[in-house]
Parts: C-alpha cells; sequence; structure tokens
C-alpha cells in the first residue's frame, strides 16, 4: 500500500509541481545569491569557515524546513478539507501510510534539492567535504522526519488549506532568516539569537554544521529534535482519529 | 443472519447531539434504508458503523466486529461511498481503482469493474473533470472494487438528474444481487420506497420507526386520502361513512380522509346516491405520509 501510495503522490506531485517548485526553488535562489555575495574565503562571522560551509548546510534544512512547514500542510490540509483521507480510510486505506507516502515524497525532494545545493557550491564556491558523512546524513534524517511531522501535525490542526498556506509561510519565515538562513549567527542581536533559540530549525542547523565542520554530534540539536518530532506526531495522530 | 446490529448508539459533538439513541439490525442480503431529513443523524450512525467516528456509548457489532476496536480490519471487509468526499483532482479514473484494489487483485477485474460500470472510456480523465453522475460511478466502483461483503452508499444520488438517479438505483440492485448486503442513508422517500427491502426511519437522532415499506406504510399512521368535486356537497353525510375521519371542503373540491379500505367505501356511496364525478382520485400513502404521521413534520422541511 505504501508503494502504491507514494508513486501515486509523486505522480500527482508531477502534475501539480507549484509547491514543492517553491519549497525547492526558494532557498536555492537565496543560495546562489549569498554565496555570490560573501565569496568563498574562511570568515570569522562564519564561525571562521567558508560561505559555501555555513550556508549549504543551512540551506539545505531551508529546503527541508519549506517542505515540512508549507509543502505538505498545504496538501494535506487540502486532502482533509477535501474529504480524500476519510475516502481512502472509508476503504481500508489508514492516515498513516497515506503520511508515510507524503513524508517519503517530501523526503525525495529535499534530497535532490540538497544534492543540487552541495553541487553548486563544490563546483564553484570551494564547498569542502563533510567532516562525518554519517553525522552529516543522520542529522538530514532527523531533520526531515522533524519537519515532516511537524507539517503533518499542523494539517491535522488546520482546518482548510489556504489556512494550512498562511500558518506555513508565517512559519516558514519566521524561523529561516533567524535560524542560520540569514547572517551567520554572530552578527545577529541577542534578542534575535533568543527567538531562534526557541524555534526548531536552528536545532537542526546546528547539527548539520557541526557534523559537517567537526564531525561532532551536536547532543542538544539531536534532543530538541526528537522531542518535537515526538510532540509533533503525539499531535498528529490525536487529531487524526478521526478525519 | 445478521450483518449489523446497533444498541443505544450515541454520538455528539460538542453539547449538539447527533445520535442520541440508534437500534437497528440489518440482514444478510438486504438493501436497508436510513431514512430521513438531513440533519437527522443518519450520517453520523453509518460512519460509526464504519469505524470512521468514535461513539460516546452503546453496542455496535458489524460482520462481527467491534467498528472501532477492529476498524482497519473491518474496513477491508465492506465497501463505501460516502457523503462528502473527493478524491486528488488530478488522480485519473483508472489510477483510482489501481489505489484503491487490494494488492494480488490483478489487472483483469480492474478492467471488467470499469467496463461494468461505464468508466472505461473515463479511464485517463481527471478526478476534476468528471461530472456529478461520473464521480458518483466512480465511486460505486471504488466501494466495489474488493469484492465487500457489506456495501454503505450515503446519499448516493443526490445532485443527479432523474434518468441517472434510476441508472443508479439500477446498479444498486446489481450490488445486492451479487450477494453484498446493503445499507443505504436518503432523505428521498421515493428512493427509499423503491429500493429498500427494510427501512428505519430517523428523525432527530433516534429511530422512529423500522419495517418494509409497505408495513410502515400499511401501519395506520398515515391515513387514505380520496379527492373529488361535487358542487353543493354533503359534508355532514360523508362525515358518516364507515372509515372516514375528516371531510375537507374547498369550493367544488372535497377530500375525504380516513382509514381502511376508504376509496372503495366512498365511491360506492357516492354511486348509490347518483353521484358520479369524474375527478375521483385516491392518494395512496407513501412514506413521506408515515413520516408526517411519525414526527408531525414535513419531511422536505
Amino acid at each position: 500500500m505504501l508503494a502504491k501510495l507514494t508513486w501515486t503522490e509523486i505522480k500527482l506531485g508531477l502534475r501539480e509541481p507549484t509547491v514543492a517548485v517553491f519549497a525547492l526553488a526558494f532557498p536555492l535562489i537565496l543560495l546562489y545569491l549569498l554565496l555570490n555575495s560573501f565569496g568563498t574565503l574562511p570568515d570569522p562571522d562564519f564561525g571562521g569557515v567558508s560561505p559555501a560551509d555555513w550556508y549549504v548546510p543551512a540551506y539545505a534544512i531551508g529546503s527541508i524546513a519549506a517542505t515540512g512547514l508549507i509543502a505538505i500542510p498545504v496538501h494535506l490540509a487540502a486532502y482533509r478539507e477535501r474529504g480524500v483521507l476519510r475516502r481512502l480510510r472509508a476503504s481500508g486505506i489508514a492516515a498513516w501510510p497515506v503520511l508515510a507516502a507524503q513524508t517519503l515524497v517530501a523526503a525525495l525532494i529535499v534530497t535532490v534539492g540538497s544534492a543540487v545545493m552541495v553541487a553548486l557550491g563544490d563546483a564553484s564556491y570551494e564547498l569542502s567535504t563533510p567532516a562525518s558523512p554519517v553525522v552529516v546524513a543522520a542529522g538530514f534524517l532527523l531533520a526531515t522526519a522533524t519537519f515532516c511531522a511537524v507539517g503533518v501535525a499542523l494539517a491535522s490542526l488546520l482546518p482548510t488549506a489556504r489556512a494550512a498556506q498562511v500558518v506555513g509561510l508565517l512559519l516558514f519565515f519566521a524561523m529561516f532568516f533567524i535560524s542560520g538562513g540569514g547572517p551567520p549567527e554572530a552578527i545577529l542581536p541577542d534578542g534575535v539569537k533568543t527567538v531562534a533559540g526557541a524555534l526548531p530549525m536552528a536545532y537542526s542547523v546546528d547539527v548539520l554544521q557541526r557534523g559537517w565542520w567537526t564531525g561532532d554530534w551536536d547532543v542538544t540539536g539531536l534532543v530538541v529534535q526528537a522531542a518535537v518530532l515526538v510532540a509533533a506526531t503525539a499531535v498528529a495522530i490525536w487529531r487524526l482519529r478521526e478525519v | 443472519m445478521t450483518v449489523i446490529e446497533v444498541a443505544g448508539l450515541h454520538r455528539s459533538y460538542g453539547d449538539q447531539v447527533a445520535v442520541e439513541d440508534v437500534g437497528l439490525e440489518v440482514r444478510a442480503g438486504e438493501i436497508f434504508g436510513l431514512l430521513g431529513p438531513n440533519g437527522a443523524g443518519k450520517t453520523t450512525t453509518v460512519e460509526c458503523l464504519q469505524g470512521l467516528r468514535r461513539r460516546d456509548r452503546g453496542q455496535v457489532r458489524v460482520l462481527g466486529l467491534d467498528p472501532e476496536r477492529d476498524g482497519d480490519r473491518l474496513r477491508r471487509r465492506i465497501g463505501a461511498q460516502l457523503q462528502s468526499s473527493a478524491l486528488p483532482d488530478r488522480l485519473r479514473v483508472g489510477e483510482a481503482l489501481w489505489l484503491f484494489a487490494r494488492d494480488g487483485d490483478g489487472g483483469a477485474p480492474l478492467d471488467q469493474l470499469g467496463r461494468r460500470w461505464g468508466l472505461e472510456r473515463l479511464w485517463r480523465r481527471p478526478f476534476a473533470k468528471l461530472s456529478g453522475g461520473e464521480q458518483q460511478r466512480l465511486f460505486i466502483a471504488l466501494a466495489l472494487v474488493n469484492r465487500p461483503e457489506l456495501v454503505f452508499f450515503d446519499e448516493l444520488t443526490t445532485g443527479l438528474d432523474p434518468q441517472a438517479r434510476r441508472a443508479t438505483w439500477d446498479l444498486v440492485r446489481q450490488v445486492r444481487d451479487d450477494g453484498a448486503t446493503v445499507v443505504l442513508v436518503t432523505h428521498f422517500m421515493e428512493e427509499a420506497e423503491l429500493l429498500c427491502d427494510r427501512v428505519a426511519i430517523v428523525d432527530q437522532g433516534r429511530v422512529v420507526a423500522t419495517g418494509t415499506p409497505s408495513e410502515l406504510i400499511g401501519r395506520g399512521d398515515a391515513g387514505q386520502r380520496v379527492s373529488f368535486t361535487w358542487p353543493g356537497a354533503d359534508a355532514a353525510w360523508l362525515s358518516q361513512l364507515e372509515g372516514v375521519e375528516r371531510v375537507t371542503r374547498r369550493a367544488d373540491a372535497v377530500e375525504v380522509m380516513g382509514t381502511g379500505p376508504l376509496a372503495v367505501r366512498v365511491a360506492a356511496a357516492l354511486a348509490g346516491r347518483g353521484v358520479a364525478p369524474a375527478d375521483f382520485r385516491t392518494h395512496h400513502p407513501d412514506l413521506e405520509d408515515v413520516f408526517l404521521a411519525l414526527t408531525g413534520r414535513d419531511l422536505r422541511a
């Protein structure tokens, strides 16, 4: 069932790619602009690494957050609003494989997007190789799972696709520019740092950047994301008892 | 054999009670109708039977299972067309059937199903481009794709033109003739009367009567009625006739209400007095009259 649903979602996504394209293209275009603005030399404001080493992991998380916070809630809330989930459940297709298929498709999209970013950084901006591919891969997977779970929880709470779109965009932009997607943490004002510390995206960026630069596990980042993942999953399970 | 057993089913949304106290028994191989006005609690009832909604209290057994505890297992054995549901706009007819067909059911049965419900011409058409009737045909096909033992149809013909409605009724009969039990939710009296073997009349979250359509109509709750034109009618004499309960006159038009073989009695008495109205008409009560008699309210209100 999961394979059938995933294949169906891929086909549907290709037929109506607007939201996915936004989630992919927006971080990619910004990354290109930033890398062109900052050059390729290591910089103390970027924690002593090159702008590419700072921004490529941050924007990989950015595309994960955009997919999880915007694409998934809009798509799923529309399913809920129009009765697609009820229609499927009534025919013996439970909600969870539908959600799992969405998450798999999202993972596919962000993997493609991140691969393009890495290729861009590698080709023109002297992106270094990750110190620990294992930590980077784990951080990437955990962030994908976390933001997809948040997206599913959002869809389960919001009544319409339109509401999901507004809330998702707000949450995404609230996090994105202060959690690594904008100016580096070192030059952010203290108040903004505090806000970023209260939102999950900065932790996902930390895990990925640390793994990339030094190969160390950022335990705080892992724990915070795991907690968000569990909480969002609990909300989704509770809310989707009836669809 | 009993397929569905329900007793004391209750469900409310916040402080709004949707289903107050529903009891039902549906037997294998019948078309069972849940009939009542919009908001009577019919849809909530069948959603509880499918385990799509949780009940607040009451006993429910469907195919021997508890829909809440064994929901997934149950839903693999039943088929459903839901009142308000849709498919993704860009999902095509053939893809929908493929998606809903349980693994292991090969391609040939899908083609057969498509031909049977007249979908083969629409195979590559996206859901959003289907007409109302075509969508309903697809939903019926999807409900039947895994050969269910029990099928729920909720307001199947709402929004269809009369011709499509009649065609859909034939489809429902075919489903039953193939051996499935059918539960049909409707607010159309005519549909229930023509299609259902037994009917439960639902009003304000309760079942107010259950039986075959002719049992319900023949219970006597709903009276017989005859009407004719008789200038200078003798209303007092008419109301003395056996079985007559009420006589109303509007200008020359007379309407007589009562019970028993009313038409025969009134006609004979009129003939005996040498009165032979050309427009003598009898009105058989239908389920609409039964609903009015049982609840004091008009079904269409």
